[in-house]
């Protein structure tokens, strides 16, 4: 599984990215006009080959999440006993799976799920650890102490096993909505994985409040609201940002995986856990590996697209690794 | 290639003390502008050790001389191009004699002293010309194994931050002692017994007590000793201390500097005291080198620099000083502007647009060459003579 | 020294008690039923359902269910499973297999992780370097239960090296690819984070001075540069048991190994909540003392923070 909690390593290469330039390799930026952040490392992502990769495949794997019908012209759900476990051949590129589907129809298919689980959890994370680690870092004192303590609780539950604990005590039946079924796994995997980033919102928000800007700002009487939306955030943003996108990538691992163990999306929503779940029996594997292969692949792809953009961004980011 | 003379500076081309810069070759005048043309910085030449030593050379000094530097070039090769740290830098050291290096932070003093070293990391940095001679051995041309037997035995170093130069996981004793079980192979109890001894050297109180702490508990100016101690242990010709009292108070930085002098005096080695601070100079060095954007632009004995400043450069920097014989509410006046972008030089004189006595001419052509003036005294600046305040 | 242990182990407390609640919380306090799946596929009669609520203390306030619960823990009783063994006994039972099956895997870890990282890292930029990025990326981005099944595929079925599954207590061999499956990821990531230290400590103001010093590139890496980028690593190895007891679960059910994991997974399959529970906690207690005692560890190699 890949364990979102240990990004927080990840993470904490961007959050001290502001050490300064040894004096050997000084390079003072006063005659140019100094770029700003982005735009330096957007030049720097414009020459890696990783990031156009990643890219192309993120606005692949969208689209197919959102117009699965552009990919195939079958109903996934249109299946025929007679054609079960038939190979790739003919006009099932893919193959057939053990209930006469067609493989091809409902990989495409399945990417709506993982995507949205995935996205959806990121956000959630983001949201609630983020808002809660904004609060906890600049009020400071015991609303901070409590909070540190009470994420810590959640943080020393491998996120896997927390999730089934949650997904098994609140299972769904067969006939509940396709919203509540996502909404269900995305809420097990955000309650263990927004602690991630409390602790990197909190320990950046800790970083740039001592600076002098925040300080005058607050001097001159500002708002605590203006302080932190305006000085505050942006500043602390990043890690956030590029932590979230490659914890987005564990997230869909880890639904795939709860679905794979039969306590995470049903078998009435089309996921590629599920089809790999099913296709993963010893005997299957032996005869037809197609059933297998085919989800996993893109399964893997998925997950592999968002962390490589992540770890894209982040490396532009980080003015140490230049 | 296209070479030629530079016709700005040739009445004084004959008393180039810095040899080899009297001329350019275009290709390199061009490398200095990366945006218009960028030159594949893989393929430059670099200086690459070969020759191997015996292993019982041994050092002695050529009339007292212990290290001439000549026309030292040092360039790191970045991302964003080719940043020319050091320029055709040229100095010497004698036997007990003390030379001060001086320089805002990024005029390429550390990276000069480094260079001296051996230790620039390559990449990016690279050493493409120069020679670095001792006792004449030039260590430039030196395979990295021969390299090892002059670094710290020979040539010391002692560094601005102790806190950070200091192994954090390794108790101070035991960094010590690692001088004599990897140069001497003494055995681990009579390397910790030399390392207790060098602490009192350095007037480390209860040394014996404290030869197994670590690093982070002892005060600032204790670790500097300890620095110190470590870096004079094999008995140094040469010392080289970059910044040795930045990072510490005042009363501590006079403690330290003391030290240093008595080392000096005891042992006779020649000591090169790299810093941006001309309090710290006055009382100690014999001769000042002040750098700027990689290259020396005023060479002289201590007490004629402080009294007849001759670079426009070293003439802000002497009056940037804040002296107790001025008047109260006197402001003290401060060299505008920043230094120059290794990556993008002016054209000229690097130091020309914040030179309040440039001409027109200074913002054309190659920088000028380090001049002799008189003996023993040599200036960067072809008006050294002719000063006159822009208006 | 002492005093720090000390701390670390007070501070323990509050989050064990935490997790614990909240465990047991989503467990027996969420709306549902708790009976649901102990009688098979009916509906619990009435009698074991009272019997059921009287024996788990569920017909008490729910802190009060907690405490005695807790108590329960303490006395290290985790209730009864549906075939009315006690849970302790079915995992006491099952351990040594889990324990032989996370050692291969962390072993691997360390070793190939370790290796692969500092090769990489002394390697900046070079063609070994960018193999180890990409390749552990694509471990990363592996789920256990694909690279389990290709696995089999590959090594088992085509190659025919290794066993495909595990019979029994399962002997080193047969757990061997179990073993390597499961430590895979934590074995990408211990390399990218060995490399990233290693390549951020090679920077340090240190280690030029230990070069200034006239030490030989090896004894510069291996001995002034290695022990302090390892610091990071040693706590991330120690972490990546936690995550293994959740790629457990996965790993034995795909490989049919008779250890705790797949003890879980039949306490999922049989809805079984007392079974599923216990389990969890224990696995969760398990890698909180793990935790603690890398930290302890990583206090004793870093005289930092120690002595504090």
């Amino acid at each position: 599984m890949s364990d979102p909690n240990n990004d927080a390593l990840d993470a904490a290469a961007v959050v001290t990215a502001e050490s300064p330039i040894p004096d050997t390799a000084v390079v003072e930026a006063s005659g140019e006009k100094a770029r700003s952040l982005w735009a330096d490392a957007w030049v720097i992502m414009r020459g890696r080959p990783l990031f156009w990769v990643a890219a192309v495949l993120i606005v692949i794997f969208l689209v197919m999440a959102i117009f699965p019908q552009l990919f195939t012209a079958k109903d996934p759900t249109l299946c025929d006993l007679t054609y079960s476990r038939q190979p790739p051949g003919g006009d099932a590129i893919f193959g057939y799976d053990a209930q006469g589907c067609d493989v091809f129809a409902r990989t495409i298919y399945g990417a709506r799920a993982s995507i949205i689980v995935g996205v959806a959890t990121a956000l959630f994370t983001a949201l609630l650890g983020g808002l809660l680690g904004t609060f906890a870092g600049y009020v400071g004192g015991w609303v901070d102490t409590v909070l540190s303590r009470f994420a810590d609780i959640f943080f020393a539950i491998p996120l896997l096993l927390g999730a089934i604990v949650v997904m098994y005590s609140i299972p769904s039946s067969p006939e509940s909505p396709f919203p509540l079924v996502i909404f269900k796994v995305v809420a097990a995997m955000a309650l263990f994985g927004w602690p991630n980033i409390f602790r990197l919102m909190r320990s950046a928000v800790l970083q740039v409040k001592p600076n002098e800007y925040v300080l005058a700002a607050r001097a001159l009487g500002a708002n605590p609201l203006r302080i932190v939306t305006s000085h505050i955030v942006p500043n602390a943003l990043t890690p956030v940002l590029v932590v979230s996108t490659i914890d987005l990538g564990g997230y869909i691992v880890t639904e795939a995986t709860l679905s794979f163990l039969g306590v995470g999306l049903p078998d009435t929503v089309i996921s590629w856990g599920r089809a790999i779940s099913r296709a993963s029996d010893l005997g299957l594997i032996r005869q037809v590996p197609h059933m297998l292969l085919f989800p996993a692949l893109f399964l893997c792809l998925t997950v592999l697209a968002f962390i490589m953009m992540g770890e894209v961004v982040r490396d532009a980011l980080d003015p140490k690794l230049r | 290639m296209a070479r030629y003379d530079m016709p700005l500076y040739d009445e004084n081309l004959a008393m180039v003390e810095s040899e080899g810069r009297g001329t350019i070759d275009l290709e390199q005048t061009a490398a200095r502008k990366p945006k218009s043309s960028r030159p594949p910085a893989k393929n430059r030449p670099y200086i690459k050790g070969t020759q191997v030593l015996e292993s019982g050379h041994s050092w002695s000094p050529v009339d007292g001389r212990l290290l001439t530097v000549e026309d030292l070039q040092v360039e790191f090769r970045m991302r964003d191009g080719v940043a020319h740290a050091i320029n055709g830098v040229g100095f010497h050291l004698d036997q007990r004699e003390t030379l001060a290096i001086l320089g805002e932070s990024g005029s390429g003093k550390s990276v000069t002293a480094q260079a001296v070293m051996g230790i620039i990391d390559s990449p990016p940095g690279f050493v493409t010309e120069g020679t670095v001679d001792y006792c004449g051995v030039d260590l430039l041309r030196l395979a990295e194994k021969s390299r090892q037997q002059v670094r710290g035995a020979q040539i010391a170093m002692i560094f601005q931050d102790a806190l950070s130069s200091l192994n954090p996981v390794f108790p101070v004793g035991w960094q010590i002692a690692e001088m004599f079980r990897v140069h001497k192979k003494m055995n681990k109890t009579d390397a910790l017994k030399q390392a207790v001894r060098l602490m009192e050297r350095v007037h480390i109180p209860a040394a014996a007590d404290r030869v197994a702490s670590y690093p982070h508990q002892f005060s600032g100016g204790m670790r500097q000793r300890i620095m110190i101690a470590m870096a004079i242990a094999l008995d140094p010709a040469v010392l080289i201390a970059d910044e040795p009292t930045t990072a510490l108070d005042v009363t501590v930085q006079a403690q330290i500097m003391d030290l240093l002098k008595e080392l000096q005096s005891d042992s006779g080695m020649g000591l090169i005291l790299i810093t941006h601070d001309l309090g710290v100079v006055a009382d100690v060095a014999d001769r000042i080198a002040v750098m700027y954007a990689g290259r020396l632009v005023e060479t002289a004995p201590v007490d004629q620099l402080y009294a007849t400043p001759r670079h426009p450069y070293t003439i802000g920097l002497l009056e940037s000083v804040p002296r107790l014989d001025a008047k109260l509410g006197e402001t003290l006046p401060a060299i505008g502007g920043l230094p120059p972008n290794l990556l993008a030089m002016p054209d000229g004189c690097p130091f020309n647009p914040r030179c309040r006595f440039a001409r027109p001419q200074c913002s054309i052509g190659d920088p000028p060459p380090l001049v002799q003036i008189e003996p023993g005294r040599a200036v960067a600046c072809p008006w050294w003579d002719r000063l006159e305040e822009r208006s | 020294m002492g005093k720090y242990v000390v701390r670390r182990l007070l501070q323990i407390i509050p989050t064990l008690i935490g997790a614990t609640l909240l465990i047991y919380y989503l467990n027996f306090a969420m709306p549902g039923d708790p009976t649901a799946g102990r009688c098979g596929d009916r509906q619990c009669p009435p009698t074991y359902v009272e019997w059921f609520n009287h024996e788990y203390n569920l017909d008490k306030p729910f802190l009060v269910q907690y405490v005695l619960y807790l108590g329960k823990l303490l006395r290290g009783d985790l209730g009864t499973d549906y075939y009315g063994n006690t849970v302790v006994h079915e995992l006491a039972t099952r351990y040594p297999t889990t324990i032989k099956l996370a050692l291969i895997a962390v072993l691997f870890e360390a070793v190939i992780g370790l290796a692969a990282g500092i090769w990489a890292g002394m390697r900046q930029g070079k063609f070994i370097d960018t193999l180890v990025t990409i390749t552990t990326l694509i471990l990363i981005s592996m789920p256990v239960f694909v690279m389990g099944g290709l696995a089999q595929l590959v090594f088992g079925i085509k190659l025919k090296w290794l066993p495909v599954t595990v019979g029994g207590q399962g002997s080193f061999y047969e757990l061997l690819m179990p073993g390597l499956v499961l430590g895979a990821l934590s074995l990408a990531y211990a390399a990218r984070l060995t490399r990233t230290s290693l390549v951020e400590n090679l920077r340090a103001d240190y280690v030029r001075t230990a070069k200034a010093k006239g030490l030989s590139g090896f004894r510069t890496v291996a001995i002034h540069t290695l022990r302090n980028s390892l610091l990071p690593v040693i706590t991330y190895i120690g972490g990546s048991i936690g995550a293994m007891m959740g790629g457990a679960i996965v790993t034995e059910r795909i490989f049919n190994i008779n250890g705790i994991g797949s003890f879980i997974w039949r306490s999922i399959s049989q809805r079984d909540g007392v079974a599923l529970v216990g389990s969890i906690t224990c696995l969760v207690l398990v890698y909180l003392v793990v935790n603690l005692i890398v930290d302890v560890l990583y206090s004793v190699l870093d005289p930092r923070i120690s002595h504090e």
